[in-house]
């Protein structure tokens, strides 16, 4: 039996904790659902010191960025709208599902707008 | 009248950073820095050294001797990256100006005043990055303050 990971496993996750967002990028506006990956950190820096602060990410489906014709390449240095707080997209990095990169996810990495 | 140098130096070390333009934050030996207190100074005391000709002379235990002292002044900041470089750049020019011109750091090593001696150098920095809401940029400027030691006068 061959499983749908888009419609019967990713799709049920963004149904449930997804959140709406906003990505703007050179030449277009498109709203697309993200999860939001934001975790605190503790950065290392020198001679043991730490600074604490937060790690931006979010995450979205491959699939909902290709039905807004948003490309992986568009979205290098745009604007990401996430629950109340702007960001720039600094890097992406793909999460293929089993079923390829073009049906899986994309990490966004941000940084304070 | 017990003096310990080390210690004087380290704390007018730490009142020149906090006199840095634009720095917000400034303590010694802190290890824990929320991002809202940058751009910070964290001076660490650091290690210090007797100078080597003096031991390699085997001269006794209790006569004063010169001693280098390394503290570490870490430049911290959040900046966007493309400004990172920039700003860490003018707060290390910032620091290393106000320390080897900071005329009461050259009175207590003696670079010119009542002792005898000693200095201040700079002797190099050390840059670090790391990811954070913004980036997170440190410049280590490293300075050498030598002394004369005297533990009969401690």
């Amino acid at each position: 039996m061959s499983l749908d990971w888009q419609s019967q496993l990713l799709d049920p996750i963004y149904d449930v904790i997804g959140v709406s967002a906003r990505i703007t990028t050179a030449s277009t506006v498109k709203d697309v659902t993200v999860l939001d990956k934001t975790a605190g950190v503790a950065l290392a820096a020198a001679d043991n010191i730490e600074i604490q602060s937060i790690k931006p990410a979010a995450i979205v489906r491959m699939s909902e960025l290709s039905a807004n014709g948003l490309s992986r390449e568009a979205l290098d240095g745009a604007q990401l709208a996430l629950n109340g707080s702007s960001w720039t997209i600094k890097s992406t990095q793909p999460r293929p599902s089993p079923d390829g990169e073009a049906k899986g996810e994309l990490y966004l990495f941000l940084e304070a707008a | 009248m017990s003096e310990d140098i080390r210690e004087a130096i380290l704390v007018r070390l730490l009142a020149v950073a906090k006199g840095v333009a634009g720095i917000k934050y400034a303590e010694r030996n802190a290890i824990n820095i929320s991002e809202n207190e940058l751009p910070a100074i964290v001076i660490i005391d650091g290690e210090e050294e007797v100078d080597s000709a003096a031991l390699d002379r085997n001269v006794p235990g209790k006569i004063f001797m010169p001693v280098h002292m390394t503290p570490l002044a870490n430049i911290m900041i959040a900046e966007k990256t493309a400004n990172a470089g920039t700003v860490l750049n003018g707060f290390r020019v910032a620091l290393i100006k106000a320390v080897l011109f900071d005329i009461q750091l050259l009175s207590i090593v003696g670079e010119g005043g009542g002792r005898f001696g000693g200095g201040i150098r700079y002797v190099g920095a050390t840059p670090g990055l790391s990811e954070g809401r913004l980036l997170q940029g440190s410049l280590i400027p490293r300075f050498r303050f030598s002394y004369i030691f005297d533990p009969n006068a401690l």
